[in-house]
């Protein structure tokens, strides 16, 4: 037995001495963190690396990344989390609301970009938006919900009861369906909820509301998004358009949104990563919202889906789509 | 490894040294695979983090997240008993449960804690560095808690409770009512289990609804890797080992976790897992098979 305790105790100083093997000087490292590996954050990630590409950093040459995935587990969220603050890079990135917390409430000092948080205020992940303060600022994907029912009301003009199909126990989920459900009776339309608890209760949740509703919003829901192509085959079947709100999930079958790419809201996290290497801590920066950044929203449409849905959109809609699927 | 990455191996390790203690208690003593935990350790954190953002001083919070989690392993208990459900079904309905009653108990998905007085604060204010309270408060809890359920163990009851474990139909030959000590087990296994996730939440800074994914799994590690390594047929040693059992736990987490330590990244967390656990169940079995002796 004794040589098992051997075994572990030689593991461990061999890692030590590899971990103390410190980078140069012009080497810049970057830790991320991503609370799951779910396409549209693993987009985010994409789209950071390339951004920082544009800014001149390559990824192996003068930029150093070490990106590790929670698999969904906090404790494991929470182990990670301290190793990036031992290996004392030069940024950490975290994707997702409870990795933030767990880099924020563990570090004082290293600089922490966060993206798609929804509400950094209410998380406590900073004090507020303007000039943080502190080693923590980043970018909400709060969706321009607004601009995303206009948008339904005017491909559906008849909408009198629209379907929300989402997973309460996502953060950014919810307090989208709350801001629909305040906005609806102003816009003149009732809401249903429909909770998708877990992957394989999101066809059900679309089931149950075919025959009540004359449209179903989905909002940034990774569950929801993670077996969209059921929710898609539920709906087409029963002639039920789906909005959501995002651009990957039209291409997928939705019939249109109004909102941004997942993709360049990481170069837009980007952008804030290279403040910081130069010179500009996370405090001195400000919360952006991706839906107030001008130039990243966009509209998008998926003609053939919506075909079978039962809607036809107007040639004035398509012309105005930055993109037909 | 890095110094942080060891502490942070230590603190997880031993705030899921107090799940691995209810999981000794329910599945090796009592032997009743209570599945609860995945609910009441999230619960303990929900129940925790609403009081404290309602103004309830952390360690009042504390105290009442863990008997509210008593009560979610006396649900169990009654699914069990009285309705007649097996065991590890009670504990699945009892959870799921839960992931309900948490979104009611926070009124939404995550509360964040950060920037909040948490029961580590009075540690640093000690002079402990902030890196090293949460290790320090912590290690004292678990060794308290342990110590508290070794004299459990050794009162009458607590011999009773065993013997109901071991044998439910000779404890009841002997006028052990056998029901009760399922009632109390779970009560205390999930007592302690949501004060675990009480502790973990203010580390993390965010009691969130999703945090009991995988929670029975890693206790079970602990408890079954503890015990492989360490067998006795000792109380005291046996509850010893369930404590260093989670802590190597974290550190070979922490080791497949540091960069190109062994070829192994972030993805494989799982895998490894499933190794180790599957290496620790193994253990016992090869080593009988060696000493010549049936298991």
């Amino acid at each position: 037995m004794s040589r098992i305790y051997i075994a572990i105790i030689n593991a461990l100083f061999g890692a030590a001495l590899g971990a103390s093997a410190q980078a140069a000087d012009a080497v810049k490292t970057m830790s991320i963190i991503t609370m799951n590996d779910t396409p549209q954050l693993l987009e985010v990630k994409e789209g950071l690396i390339q951004g920082l590409a544009a800014h001149g950093y390559t990824d192996g040459k003068n930029l150093k990344i070490d990106f590790k995935s929670a698999q969904g587990n906090f404790g494991t969220a929470q182990q990670i989390v301290r190793q990036f603050i031992g290996d004392k890079p030069d940024i950490i990135v975290t994707i997702t609301t409870p990795t933030s917390q767990a880099a924020v409430a563990a570090t004082k000092d290293i600089p922490i970009i966060f993206t798609t948080v929804t509400d950094p205020v209410k998380s406590k992940l900073v004090t507020q938006e303007k000039h943080p303060g502190g080693n923590a600022s980043g970018i909400s994907d709060v969706v321009p919900t607004e601009l995303q029912l206009n948008l339904v009301k005017e491909i559906i003009p008849n909408l009198k009861t629209l379907g929300l199909v989402y997973d309460p126990s996502l953060d950014n989920a919810r307090s989208t369906v709350e801001s629909v459900k305040e906005l609806a009776p102003k816009m003149g339309f009732k809401t249903l909820e429909s909770p998708a608890m877990g992957l394989n209760n999101v066809p059900a949740a679309g089931q149950a509301l075919v025959g009540k509703v004359e449209a179903i919003f989905v909002p940034n829901d990774t569950t929801v998004y993670g077996a969209f192509e059921s929710l898609v085959k539920v709906a087409q079947d029963a002639k039920i358009p789906i909005f959501t709100a995002e651009r990957r999930s039209v291409q997928r079958g939705a019939v249109a949104t109004v909102g941004f790419d997942f993709v360049d809201m990481g170069k837009k996290t980007a952008d804030m990563v290279d403040k910081v290497f130069k010179g500009t801590n996370p405090g001195d920066q400000d919360v952006q919202y991706m839906k107030d950044i001008p130039g990243s929203l966009a509209l998008y449409v998926n003609k053939a889906s919506a075909e079978k849905m039962g809607v036809t959109l107007s040639p004035a809609l398509l012309k105005r789509a930055a993109q037909v699927f | 490894m890095s110094l942080y990455a060891f502490i942070g191996a230590l603190e997880t390790g031993l705030v899921f040294a107090l799940v691995a203690l209810g999981a000794y208690l329910t599945f090796r003593v009592l032997d009743f695979p209570d599945l609860t935990v995945e609910g009441s350790f999230p619960l303990g954190a929900a129940v925790c983090a609403k009081l404290m953002i309602s103004g309830v001083d952390p360690w009042t919070a504390t105290l009442v997240a863990s008997l509210v989690g008593s009560v979610a392993g006396l649900a169990t208990a009654f699914l069990n008993l009285k309705l007649r459900i097996l065991h590890i079904l009670a504990g699945i309905l009892t959870a799921i449960a839960l992931y309900s009653i948490n979104l009611r108990i926070m009124d939404r998905p995550n509360i964040g804690l950060i920037n909040m007085p948490t029961v580590y604060t009075p540690f640093e204010h000690l002079g402990i560095p902030s890196l090293y309270a949460p290790v320090v408060l912590l290690a004292i809890i678990v060794v308290i808690a342990k110590i508290l359920i070794d004299l459990f163990l050794a009162t009458g009851f607590g011999l009773a409770m065993r013997a109901a474990g071991a044998n439910a139909r000779m404890a009841r030959a002997n006028g052990i009512r056998d029901g009760r000590m399922i009632v109390v087990g779970l009560a205390i296994a999930n007592g302690i289990t949501a004060l675990s996730g009480a502790l973990f939440a203010q580390m993390l800074g965010a009691a969130d609804v999703s945090m009991g994914i995988g929670v029975i799994v890693v206790a079970l590690a602990g408890v079954i890797g503890g015990t492989a390594l360490m067998p006795s047929r000792l109380i005291p040693m046996l509850t010893l080992a369930c404590v260093l059992g989670s802590i190597l736990y974290r550190l070979a987490l922490a080791l497949a976790l540091s960069s190109n330590a062994i070829g192994l990244t972030a993805s494989d967390v799982n895998v490894v897992t499933a190794v180790l656990v599957a290496i620790a169940l193994w253990l016992p079995v090869r080593n009988a098979a060696f000493s010549g002796r049936p298991k």
